[in-house]
């Protein structure tokens, strides 16, 4: 450029720039388009999964999908002390709610040591307990959701095999899985029902994860309620949370469960 | 471009000219891999995401479902403007808005004792007692902030679509002068 004289040189100078400008122009309006139209997009398909997520969720009740009619209102099957579902249930006795996950390694520790407690409780009249078997784990079993699987197969026992529900819970926890496995096969699960004395015509069914939407919704039902991860227990109808509230119940503390349950009950 | 300008000698200053948009590069991209990173398992279990907002108890149920479903395509969204180099010092702003927001909610369930796990990067939803990590998840805040208000001081970043945008070249590094 030094051989070009000065004036010629400005004339460049300015043409370039004016070049630069117009293309910074165009670039700004191109990628301002661009932003809108992926924020569009985006906007989009978020209202879409709202809305797909939130007919699915509500789909359920309205007898869209399979919804096991020995479940309570709140998605919980009430066992009362026959230890049969949906039998010898007693509004007077105190209401024991159970959410669980068969995937949740606390879940397992809760039926190992509360079990018993929870059993006597409900043998003598003393309380009715809801079991609520959700899906909170499923991303903790490689894709195979394991949660729903279990809860599904649970639902499925308790609907028509309700005499066996508890014991194929207690099962299903004895045989549980470690986290962040594949969990236990369709075929594993079929084998613990009939260890258990489910029929055979019922544990044919076990594949066909029928109540996976019913137990999304049981899940989302629960979140709405206030529970509190897994296991939670709930007395007559009330989450209970030691940590949040001192005065609620702490089961991991001995003896904790059967002395809040006696005291509810007046006993 | 004149980032050769202090050419006298190669003062901190001059070389600091040099290295920053790097370093800015690096710090921006890092937040946008961790934006993209907390959305995409959100994405993933949508169910969980709901959860997770509905368990600080900050918002009214009508909202929660929504808040719950949106914000993953929202943080994916940003986290593709932080990727591309667009807006940056907006972008810096919006994430220390963000980080704001969240270090409230974590601060909130802290507070309230709640024991959920803060849900920053998919799961999350209450956990069991004893199993909450505040402090880690108010020292991975802080690590956040930080790189916030790096980008938000040193908002001039190597490969961006602002600087493509005032019509230099992809890989300009300096602001035109």
């Amino acid at each position: 450029m030094a051989k070009k004289d000065e004036g010629s040189d400005r004339v460049v100078m300015a043409k370039k720039q004016a070049q630069a400008q117009m293309r910074a122009q165009e670039r700004r309006t191109a990628v301002i388009w661009i932003v809108i139209g992926v924020i569009l997009v985006a906007l989009f398909a978020a209202l879409v999964a709202y809305i797909v997520r939130q007919s699915d969720v509500a789909a359920v009740g309205n007898g869209d999908q399979s919804t096991p009619v020995a479940a309570s209102e709140n998605y919980g099957f009430p066992v009362g002390n026959t230890g049969v579902v949906g039998e010898g249930l007693d509004d007077s006795r105190v209401r024991v709610d159970i959410y669980l996950d068969f995937m949740c390694p606390i879940c397992g520790f809760f039926e190992e040591t509360q079990g018993p407690t929870l059993d006597s409780l409900r043998a003598d009249g003393t309380a009715d307990v809801y079991y609520h078997p959700i899906s909170i784990l499923d991303r903790a079993s490689q894709n195979t959701e394991y949660s729903t699987r279990s809860a599904s197969a649970a639902a499925l026992v308790a609907e028509e095999s309700p005499e066996n529900f508890l014991a194929f819970v207690k099962a299903m926890f004895v045989n549980q899985p470690a986290e962040n496995t594949t969990g236990l096969t369709d075929a594993k699960v079929q084998e613990i029902a009939t260890s258990v004395g489910v029929p055979d015509a019922v544990v044919a069914k076990i594949p066909d994860h029928a109540y996976s939407s019913w137990v999304r919704s049981a899940t989302e039902q629960a979140s709405v309620d206030g529970m509190k991860g897994t296991p939670t227990v709930a007395i007559n109808g009330v989450m209970q949370d030691a940590q949040a509230n001192p005065d609620d119940l702490n089961w991991s503390a001995e003896g904790a469960l059967l002395k809040f349950v006696q005291d509810a009950a007046g006993k | 471009m004149s980032q050769t300008a202090a050419a006298g000698g190669p003062s901190t200053k001059a070389r600091w000219r040099l290295i920053q948009p790097w370093i800015s590069l690096i710090v921006r991209l890092a937040m946008g891999i961790i934006m993209i990173a907390a959305a995409v398992p959100k994405m993933m279990d949508v169910d969980e995401s709901v959860r997770a907002v509905r368990a600080y108890r900050l918002l009214p149920e009508v909202v929660v479902p929504f808040v719950g479903t949106a914000l993953p395509y929202f943080e994916f969204v940003f986290g593709l403007v932080l990727i591309v180099g667009l807006f940056v010092r907006w972008s810096a702003i919006l994430w220390l808005a963000l980080m704001a927001v969240f270090v409230f909610g974590v601060a909130w369930a802290w507070a309230k004792g709640y024991s959920i796990d803060c849900g920053c990067f998919g799961g999350g939803g209450d956990v069991a007692e004893g199993t909450t990590d505040y402090p880690g998840h108010m020292l991975e805040r802080a690590g956040f902030v930080a790189l916030g208000v790096f980008l938000l001081v040193f908002p001039r970043t190597a490969i961006s679509l602002d600087a493509w945008m005032r019509g230099e070249s992809l890989v300009a590094t300096s602001r035109p002068e």
